[in-house]
């Protein structure tokens, strides 16, 4: 790291090395920083021996005939509107991993060429976001791998405007996104999908258990729709609304006054419909309040272990969602995946992972179907068409130690017609099941 | 639900009170650095912000204990302010001379916000799991407090009693008020306005830092952590007065964290944080009408 | 891809050129503009997206809006010291986007997204390229108004604003409502770029208007250079471009692209602070081409021939002025008379409340009784600005002209009733105000010529030695064409060879058939000039005559002219 450099000389009059020595403070600040940051960025990956060696397996295991068309000379090109920053960045980090290695293996395995073209929608930032369709679209991309309900609906108009397959692994079909055409979820919505098995888990394992509430992050003029569909499951559940529900902005992970609302108004079961690192916060908040009440996240993340300083660990986190277990993969694509993300990446996929992987093989599988149909896999219709044909796909959900699970796309609401879900609890660094079923409750058994 | 209520009140008071001892140190602090080298010092929110993340660091990659860590992350605090002081603000406003006010406003917000995308280049975009020493819960009536609360009332308050005692008895404090009162006639009495703002700004790194600590171990540690707390930092230092006794600051911070937290009685939470905005338009709005009041006063006189 | 950028940088660009006006030519800084586009994009979000208004409807509503807030926060914060400014404006806008962000009718925390298929002029804004003429065309239209503005008689009063606002308000200017306006002006063109810039994005969300805007928008004119408006629209574009560049050029990891860039603002703003203060565009002084010393129509007047004072005609007459600061009487049942074509002197001991007696008969403070009269016009109560305009104009002891102008330029200030100055005047087609102005310039060229200061017409102020500084000020005084002028010590701090050359001029003042008062320390000076002697004490006036008969009393002899 250079100690010196040329400071530019300044017309004025007066001493010129007083001020030299004031420059190179900042300068030198600048620069260490640099490094600093430079050094951080090391650039993990699966290795070309290891693609090779999983695209045999996974070639195998997607049941591919032998003589198929993989797409070899397809050169593709994929996008993807991920929150690479801000408060969900490490979500973003992780998809674009799985991303990364389901491309190198599927290249290895003889399919297409896919260049990716990532953009950062930042946190969702709607801004981000909106820059992100309209680069992506000037790119001509004909499909992406999306979250967060396409950047919480900023990116929506353009999905269509721009026919970009695309899937959304995060969020899920919520409920503003419907009417877009050429958007798919491809995992529940949450917490709607999730909230009737939850109950149900909820009323066996709390007999006396009555009143339901909600805290979460304020989602605008949507928190209306989703509170209807919320409250109309918990009175099919036979359960009672008790009327408590508090959003704040996403900015802040100070509860306070949250908590004091909630302790006015104490419902047996609270749900926390928290992202990223804020359930941890909220629970650690929540405890240390005395909130009686049976938690139930949405979703659960290491972030969220972090930020809530060790109570997750000690007192335990329940949530309810489609979670995947790293640990305890349920199907031998899901073993593959986690066995190879954490050789590459040094670390155990999470589900936002998992999702995107199968979402890369998703729109390999399209490609493929589109290319033995004679037809032109950079045209979205024809992808869209494909999908439409034969919603159904390869998962790392669901199945069991012989078989491959199956990702089942709803045509009508454009997210899944079936999901392998439960009520998890994590303890002292482990997930254990407690309960598991499908959308609407489906297939509901308690965990032995 | 009478009971109920009551209680809920009480508990609001008491998370008022802990919050508004907080916003009066913090307020001392910004006071005293604006009352004192007329800085407009935005950066208070990288001092803030630097001496968790610091703390982090230390445990995290040095594996050093807590306490030792946060006050390490205490002295960066410090060293962060005084060095803004020496290496930025001072040779910025010696520049600008006559509008030194704008100059240092705009790199005090430049080299707020670049410090912190860069403990963000280093520590990531998310939050720090910033783990201290075990929080435990005291039940007093209705309510409840935590220790790490009860201490960060008692930080604060010493904190912002030990600013007025310093001020009001040592040498160097009462330099600094007669620096505050007039720098020009200060310097000519021979002292060194320099190294008086030097002291502001050491004492606001160290106000800074103490308040982002104790606020790390209640809640998270985030880069954003600073930006709306250096704002009621603002509020707090103008409502209490930049050239008047930091115990000033003490009724007014608490009034706001009050005002804040029975606000959420009334108005749902999304309202709360803009109801201290609301309060301080409307008190700069009295000011300003109070500022012209005399005029009309005399004219209505005249035509009597 | 680089279109969609380069539409962004052309509406920052814009927007940053009306904070310019403001910042850079009145001297007011504001952080609340970035809200101001964000009511403008509000506005147009929710009447065009949501309701399905005409774009350009929506657009016309939102500058209305965004000028009514403006006029709103100007009232109220630019009465207040400019630290207060900063924190209102602060406070503004941090509240204003915080309302925004609580109704469910403007979309809460998630703003209004998605709004499509807007139309101007029968052309749909789709595309980034669709946008490219209509972001151009803003910023043209932008930077029309401002340089306008700021390139005229109008700019050179909010220039006098941003150098001394109490100088500008002295020399017969309504700077609080110049402030309000000015504030205003740009509020509105703030709310049509946001108009514009939330059109272009399709969505208005409190983060999009928040304060990484605000400071986006800072660096701009920072780093482009105060009161140079080319110098925002370069810094503005560069600016907006590192990001991209970062990132598609230089391979940077878009996490990484946006902190570098706002690391980079940050470096960017503190090199310019220390290194290059004025900003990479400086700031350009206006060359006023001197005009010939030809004499005009305003040449000053012929000498009206030694008046005796006895029979000069009152011109000015003060009653009972009394003020009390706390429990300190500055001024006591203050009473004088000001006559025309007579040099008037008050005298007195340090601190006896002479440049306070100033003070009220201008109206900068406000007489807690008293009256004064100007032709028998009441003063009291008057605006300062407005009591100057009736005939009433004083100089300072501490000089006070405007440092970064040019001698020219300072007494051009002065004139009065300049059609430049007017708003509705300068968006009149033709050339009628240039013409003014050139006028204007070879009016204040008489001034300067008269206090023999021509040669330094195109001099910025602050390169002028003290004693050509006061003769400046006493040809910007005269500019005014105020009847009655208040000298506050003329002659002091001016070396030897000076005092002579004031002496004539203040004489030769008198012998045009002004009035003036001086308050002067230099006996010398008031024995040669003064006709009639007032001398105060402890904020009273104690004694009047000639100074010979002031000079003969024991008392005050000893009181104040026995330790000379």
């Amino acid at each position: 790291m250079p100690t010196r450099m040329p400071i530019p000389r300044t017309s004025h009059r007066g001493t010129t090395a007083r001020r030299r020595r004031r420059l190179i403070a900042p300068v030198v600040a600048a620069l260490t920083a640099a490094t600093l940051a430079a050094c951080g960025s090391g650039d993990a990956g699966v290795s070309a021996e290891d693609a090779q060696s999983q695209a045999t397996d996974l070639v195998k295991l997607l049941n591919i005939k032998d003589g198929t068309d993989l797409g070899g000379k397809v050169e593709f090109k994929l996008g993807a509107a991920l929150t690479l920053s801000g408060p969900s960045a490490s979500n973003g980090a992780s998809m674009k991993n799985a991303i990364e290695l389901a491309t190198k293996q599927i290249k290895a395995a003889g399919g297409p060429t896919i260049t990716l073209s990532v953009k950062d929608i930042k946190g969702p930032d709607p801004v981000a976001a909106k820059q992100a369709a309209s680069e992506l679209a000037s790119e001509r991309v004909p499909a992406k791998i999306t979250s967060m309900g396409d950047g919480l609906g900023a990116m929506l108009a353009d999905t269509d405007k721009n026919k970009i397959l695309s899937l959304d692994g995060v969020g899920g079909a919520q409920v503003f996104t419907k009417g877009t055409q050429y958007f798919y979820g491809t995992r529940e919505v949450a917490p709607s999908d999730a909230v009737p098995g939850a109950l149900e888990w909820f009323k066996r394992a709390n007999p006396k258990g009555r009143t339901v509430g909600l805290v979460g992050v304020d989602l605008g003029p949507l928190n209306a729709a989703i509170q209807a569909d919320m409250k109309a499951k918990i009175e099919a559940a036979g359960l009672t609304f008790n009327g408590l529900w508090e959003t704040v902005s996403p900015s802040s992970q100070d509860y306070a006054s949250m908590i004091s609302k909630v302790k006015k108004n104490e419902p047996d079961l609270l749900w926390v419909a928290f992202g990223g690192a804020a359930p941890g916060a909220f629970v650690a908040q929540a405890k240390s309040a005395g909130i009686g009440s049976e938690l139930l996240g949405i979703e659960f993340t290491q972030e969220a272990v972090k930020a809530s300083k060790g109570v997750l660990d000690k007192d335990g986190f329940k949530f309810a969602m489609d979670y995947f277990d790293a640990a305890k993969p349920s199907n031998p694509l899901a073993k593959l995946f986690a066995e190879a993300y954490e050789k590459a990446y040094g670390e155990p996929a999470d589900f936002y992972a998992a999702n995107a992987y199968e979402e890369t093989l998703m729109v390999w599988d399209l490609v493929r179907r589109v290319v033995a149909a004679g037809g032109d896999p950079s045209d979205s219709t024809q992808l869209k068409a494909a999908l439409e044909k034969d919603p159904k796909f390869a998962s790392v959900y669901g199945g069991d130690g012989g078989t491959v699970g199956t990702l089942q796309i709803d045509l009508a609401t454009h997210g899944v017609a079936k999901r392998p879900m439960g009520v998890f609890e994590y303890k002292d660094g482990k997930v254990k099941p407690l309960a598991t079923y499908d959308v609407k409750g489906q297939d509901f058994r308690l965990a032995d | 639900m009478h009971d109920l209520l009551d209680a809920e009140l009480w508990q609001l008071t008491a998370n008022g009170l802990v919050r508004g001892a907080f916003y009066a140190a913090l307020g001392a602090g910004l006071a005293l650095v604006i009352g004192v080298t007329t800085r407009f010092h935005f950066a208070y929110a990288l001092t803030y912000t630097v001496a968790p993340y610091i703390a982090f660091w230390v445990m995290d990659a040095l594996g050093v204990p807590f306490w030792p860590s946060a006050l390490i992350g205490l002295g960066a605090a410090v060293v962060v302010s005084v060095l803004l002081e020496a290496g930025v603000y001072e040779p910025v406003a010696r520049r600008a001379a006559d509008r030194a006010m704008l100059a240092v406003l705009v790199t005090s917000i430049g080299v707020s916000t670049a410090g912190i995308a860069l403990l963000q280049l280093k520590f990531g975009t998310s939050s720090l799991p910033f783990y201290g020493p075990d929080q435990v819960r005291h039940d007093i009536g209705p309510v409840r407090i935590s220790n790490f609360e009860i201490d960060q009332v008692a930080t604060c308050l010493v904190l912002v009693a030990g600013l007025a005692a310093f001020l009001a008895f040592t040498p160097i404090g009462r330099s600094i008020k007669a620096v505050r009162s007039n720098p020009g006639l200060a310097s000519v009495l021979g002292i060194s306005v320099r190294r008086v703002n030097l002291v502001c700004f050491a004492i606001a790194g160290l106000i800074s830092g103490a308040c982002a600590l104790w606020y790390g171990l209640l809640y998270t540690v985030q880069p954003t952590m600073g930006d709306t707390t250096v704002i009621y930092g603002f509020v707090v230092a103008f409502l209490a007065g930049t050239r008047s006794s930091p115990l000033r600051a003490l009724p007014v911070g608490i009034g706001l964290g009050l005002l804040e937290q029975w606000a959420s009685i009334w108005l749902s939470l999304q309202w709360t944080q803009t109801a201290v905005f609301t309060v301080l338009a409307g008190y700069l709005a009295f000011l300003a009408v109070r500022g012209r009041l005399p005029r009309i006063r005399s004219v209505s006189l005249r035509r009597a | 891809m680089w279109i969609n950028y380069l539409d962004q940088a052309l509406l920052l660009a814009a927007l940053a050129v009306s904070v310019n006006l403001l910042v850079g030519y009145a001297g007011q800084v504001s952080v609340a503009h970035a809200a101001f586009a964000g009511v403008g994009g509000y506005a147009v979000c929710f009447l065009a997206g949501v309701h399905g208004w005409p774009y350009l409807a929506s657009l016309v509503v939102a500058v209305l809006v965004a000028t009514a807030f403006g006029v709103l926060i100007g009232l109220i914060a630019l009465g207040l010291a400019q630290e207060f400014l900063i924190l209102m404006t602060l406070a503004f806008s941090l509240g204003i986007i915080g309302v925004f962000a609580t109704f469910d009718s403007l979309g809460g925390v998630m703003g209004l997204t998605g709004v499509d298929g807007l139309r101007l002029f029968g052309f749909e804004l789709d595309g980034p390229s669709d946008w490219l003429i209509p972001s151009a065309l803003v910023l043209v239209l932008v930077f029309a108004v401002c340089h306008r503005l700021g390139e005229s008689p109008y700019g050179r009063v909010l220039k006098g604003i941003r150098e001394d606002t109490v100088a500008t308000r002295a020399l017969g200017k309504n700077t609080f409502g110049r402030k309000v306006g000015i504030f205003a002006i740009t509020s509105g063109l703030s709310g049509l770029v946001g108009g514009v810039y939330s059109g272009w994005l399709g969505q208005a969300t409190p983060s999009a208007f928040g304060f990484p805007l605000a400071m986006a928008v800072f660096a701009m004119v920072i780093v482009g250079g105060n009161a140079n408006l080319v110098g925002s629209i370069v810094a503005g574009v560069v600016l907006t471009m590192i990001e991209p560049v970062l990132r598609e050029v230089l391979g940077v990891q878009s996490t990484q692209a946006a902190l570098w860039q706002v690391v980079l603002y940050g470096a960017l703003l503190v090199l310019v602070m220390i290194v290059r203060p004025q900003g990479l565009f400086p700031e350009r002084s206006k060359r006023v081409a001197a005009p010939g010393t030809a004499r005009s129509d305003v040449s000053p007047r012929s000498p009206s021939g030694g008046v005796a004072y006895a029979d000069a005609e009152v011109v000015l007459r003060a009653d009972g002025l009394s003020k009390r600061f706390g429990g300190i009487t500055a001024a006591k049942d203050i009473a004088l008379e000001l006559r025309r074509g007579t040099i008037t002197a008050l005298v007195g001991p340090n601190g006896a409340g002479k440049t306070t007696a100033f003070n009220l008969l201008t109206g900068t403070v406000v007489p807690d009784t008293g009256s004064v009269r100007l032709n028998g016009a009441e003063l009291v109560g008057m605006r300062p600005d407005l009591i100057v305009r009736a005939g009433l104009v004083r100089t300072f002891q501490d000089v006070r002209l405007l440092d970064r102008l040019t001698c020219l330029e300072n007494v051009m200030l002065a004139v009065p009733d300049q059609p430049g100055e007017r708003l509705g005047r300068l968006f009149v087609p033709g050339r009628g105000v240039s013409r003014a102005d050139r006028a204007v310039a070879a009016q204040a060229m008489e001034w300067l010529d008269f206090v023999g200061m021509a040669d330094h017409a195109g001099t910025p102020a602050d390169a002028l030695s003290y004693g050509q500084s006061k003769l400046v000020s006493l040809a910007r005084a005269l500019a005014t064409r105020a009847d009655v002028l208040l000298l506050d010590e003329p002659a002091s701090g001016v070396d030897a060879t000076w005092v002579e050359t004031m002496l004539s001029m203040v004489a030769a003042v008198r012998d045009e058939g002004r009035t003036v008062c001086l308050v002067e320390h230099n006996l010398d000076v008031v024995r040669e000039l003064s006709d009639h002697t007032y001398f105060m004490e402890l904020g009273e006036i104690t004694a009047s005559g000639t100074l010979a008969e002031l000079t003969g009393s024991a008392r005050l002899a000893e009181a104040y002219f026995g330790a000379q």
